[in-house]
């Protein structure tokens, strides 16, 4: 009996592992096979036996070697371990590890086919390298930016003979400096917080988390620091003898002093009509938007859909593994060289939705030649539609984006929005007032992506020089300078790419991190107390920890493993001489656990706080229990001076929500089984009178 | 420690025990006025009142706003005279 060469192809996901299975059997003979559980595939390829099974992910993870506990650092002993950290998927794992090995053992050739990037590099490596093989074997790797049946037979076909080593590492030290980092100076702040109270409160922060805090941190004291400065606009309403009116505003505005605005207001009274004393037309044009790179998407996701930026990743992922689309973790705003564009295009076209748009753009744009952006990624193109029509049907989330990825790949064949501009000047008396008017000449990529993208219009009546018209109100609008404005998760996630901290993919994780740790809350960013005064206690005391440019540059010595792996030894000795030198700075400093006993202490206790006591005026109404019976109250803290108190309700959440304006005492937002009620809290109240 | 009358920080200018927040703030309270008063014409006293009901107005300069207030209102017209 002949043998058979055994291949091993390892996929990131189940569902990966699933689609690289049919595509390589698909006129081969396929079978589906289940090991205690979990799902692998069978294929009989001439000579060989092909087996595609599936990693969840990371398989192995970083621990320490020894006990744990928080006391115990700095901790620079690290292994890989497998994966315990997710309770539901702990069996799993386990699972899968047993049958990757029962697999490897006799393979002769293992394939890394996991997601083609630091991520995907890393888990396939660890994967290869804990698992059990023979004394002589291939590994290969296989590269592919869409999981469609073409790209995987062509990325089969043309495997690398060697894994990309350099992607491995890169990943391996990104994990290790993450750990060092994050576990060590966690448990320092925390130890230094509980040897100054007695009590343990955790007080977590990260390599990028602590400069991304940073940043929330700085723009709330700009906007809590912020005197707004008074200007005038003046503007001249008109109306024509068509009954059109146009708007003008004066050609000096802004105006600082309010006597130079009032008293040119009423020199403006005075003038029945103006004229027309020149017309400038003009033409703009808008060029088509570039390709989506992940930025891009998410940004344009959160605009319009209000997507979060890991909820647009999550939802691309869904859409990649079915095939619809490219693979969504690009910085790249280019299509590969190699692409088929009339092949997509036509699949595209038999979708409903598209058919029309896609002829159209055939008509215009014969030799299909796309815009592209300035960004690259060695790894993937950017994000398009493969063609692939939808198995089955999308829920609505993908549904969204899956319109918003086509519209835009469509979108960069189109030609550019032509805006014809229009710019009108009135003379009244001796001064010029001007009014602004376009209108969209030529729709160009609109068609296409006008529902995600406008360009608004302001269409002016036909006028010409000489023209007199009537003036019908001078008015002045009083306006006030702004604060800068509060970030959201997409201005928050342009940031960090733009000063190059976090990765593509972990810049949206790690904004959803400093809300779970509740160092933010809001749609529109605000840090909580407890992130302002942790980043105010590590800016005057260990301001390493939160620099920009040490992050940074970290960032950037990683990325620098990709080309040259001999930096990888000096990016870890690097991170872990820095985190050993905080922490013999900060060993020392004893104040610095007080003063974040005591931060922890007043987040706690303003937690607790409803507002001011309205009997006495001198102290605040809050939180207590009672020491008889452990039911919950509200009480005065100048007790025993002041003897204010009221029942609260035993169950659920209470937040403050006010003061009464019908009695003065505090008003409560209690969470109770998922409902929520607002209530004054003084029983006598009229509001709770009248309700009764 | 001497504490900020409007916060829990430590005061930071001791003389007005003020944190470093707040006496910024009564910082850029004092530069910004020339800029009203320029383009106003307003005495200290209104200036302060339109910021405080102005809501792009920081929350920092509305607490200090307050306080001068109530150092008005209060007795310690000494103290008023100091910090204005």
């Amino acid at each position: 009996m002949p043998r058979f060469r055994k291949i091993l192809i390892i996929a990131e996901k189940p569902k990966a592992a699933e689609k690289i299975a049919f595509a390589l059997g698909k006129k081969k003979g396929i079978r589906e096979l289940s090991y205690r559980g979990i799902k692998y595939y069978k294929i009989r390829d001439g000579s060989s036996l092909i087996y595609v099974v599936y990693a969840l992910g990371h398989l192995y993870t970083l621990d320490e070697l020894g006990p744990k506990s928080f006391k115990r650092y700095p901790v620079y002993t690290l292994i890989w371990q497998i994966n315990n950290q997710n309770p539901k998927k702990r069996k799993s794992i386990r699972n899968i590890i047993r049958l990757i090995n029962k697999l490897s053992s006799d393979a002769d050739e293992i394939i890394n086919a996991c997601d083609y990037d630091i991520e995907g590099s890393t888990i396939g490596y660890n994967v290869i390298r804990f698992s059990k093989k023979k004394q002589f074997y291939n590994i290969t790797r296989m590269k592919f930016s869409s999981l469609t049946d073409k790209e995987i037979t062509k990325a089969f076909m043309d495997r690398r003979a060697n894994i990309d080593f350099n992607y491995s590492l890169a990943g391996i030290v990104r994990h290790l400096i993450d750990f060092i980092w994050g576990v060590n100076l966690t448990r320092l702040l925390t130890d230094l917080a509980e040897s100054a109270s007695g009590f343990h409160s955790l007080i977590s922060i990260g390599r990028v988390q602590g400069p991304t805090l940073r940043y929330i941190v700085n723009r709330e004291r700009e906007i809590n620091l912020f005197i707004p400065e008074p200007y005038w606009i003046l503007m001249v309403n008109t109306i024509l003898n068509s009954g059109d009116r146009i708007i003008f505003e004066y050609i000096e505005n802004p105006i600082y002093k309010k006597s130079d605005a009032y008293s040119l207001k009423k020199e403006i009274e005075k003038y029945e009509y103006g004229e027309v004393i020149n017309i400038k037309e003009g033409t703009r044009r808008y060029k088509p938007p570039t390709p989506f790179n992940l930025t891009d998407l998410q940004s344009e996701a959160y605009t319009n859909f209000g997507f979060k930026p890991s909820k647009t990743l999550s939802v691309a992922e869904q859409l990649y593994l079915e095939a619809l689309i490219t693979y969504p973790r690009t910085s790249s705003q280019k299509y590969p060289p190699d692409i088929n564009h009339s092949e997509i295009l036509n699949s595209l076209s038999n979708l409903r939705e598209y058919s029309g748009l896609v002829e159209k753009l055939i008509n215009i744009n014969k030799d299909l030649k796309p815009i592209e952006g300035k960004k690259t990624d060695p790894a993937h193109p950017a994000i398009f539609p493969t063609g692939e029509i939808p198995a089955r049907e999308l829920n609505p989330d993908m549904k969204k984006l899956y319109d918003l990825i086509v519209r835009r790949y469509l979108a960069t064949f189109y030609p550019p929005v032509v805006v014809r501009t229009m710019k009108i000047t009135l003379k009244i008396g001796s001064h010029s007032f001007v009014a602004n008017g376009r209108a969209v000449k030529n729709k160009g990529w609109l068609e296409v992506y006008g529902v995600y993208s406008n360009i608004g219009e302001n269409i002016l009546p036909h006028l010409q020089v000489g023209d007199k018209i009537r003036i019908d109100g001078v008015v002045i609008n009083e306006k006030y300078s702004s604060p800068p404005r509060r970030y959201t998760q997409k201005s928050l996630l342009l940031k960090m790419e733009k000063d190059g901290i976090g990765t593509k993919a972990t810049r949206s994780q790690i904004i959803d991190t400093l809300y779970q740790r509740n160092y933010i809350k809001g749609e529109s960013i605000e840090p909580t107390e407890l992130g302002m005064g942790l980043i105010e206690i590590l800016e005057s005391q260990i301001p390493r920890i939160i620099s920009l440019s040490m992050t940074r540059e970290m960032e950037q010595d990683l990325e620098a493993i990709l080309t040259n792996d001999s930096f990888s030894k000096s990016v870890l000795i690097e991170a872990v001489e820095s985190v050993s030198d905080i922490i013999l700075d900060v060993i020392e400093k004893r104040d610095l656990g007080k003063q974040l006993d005591s931060m922890s202490k007043t987040v706690r206790y303003n937690k607790r706080v409803l507002g001011k006591c309205p009997v006495c005026d001198k102290g605040v109404i809050y939180i207590l229990r009672s020491r008889k019976t452990n039911k919950r109250f509200a009480g005065c803290s100048n007790f025993p001076d002041c003897k204010a108190s009221m029942p609260l309700p035993q169950n659920g959440k209470i937040y403050k929500a006010g003061t009464c304006k019908h009695c003065g005492w505090p008003k409560i937002r209690v969470t109770v089984n998922g409902r929520t009620f607002v209530s004054c809290i003084n029983l006598s109240c009229p509001s709770r009178l009248k309700a009764r | 420690m001497v504490k900020c009358v409007l916060c829990d920080r430590e005061a930071f200018n001791v003389s007005l025990s003020l944190c470093k927040y707040h006496y910024q703030a009564y910082l850029n309270l004092k530069k910004k006025y020339p800029i009203w008063k320029e383009r106003m014409n307003v005495s200290f006293g209104k200036y302060i009142n339109l910021l405080e009901k102005n809501p792009y107005t920081g929350k920092w300069i509305k607490d200090v706003i307050k306080y001068i207030k109530r150092l008005r209102s209060d007795d310690s017209r000494e103290n008023y005279k100091t910090i204005v």
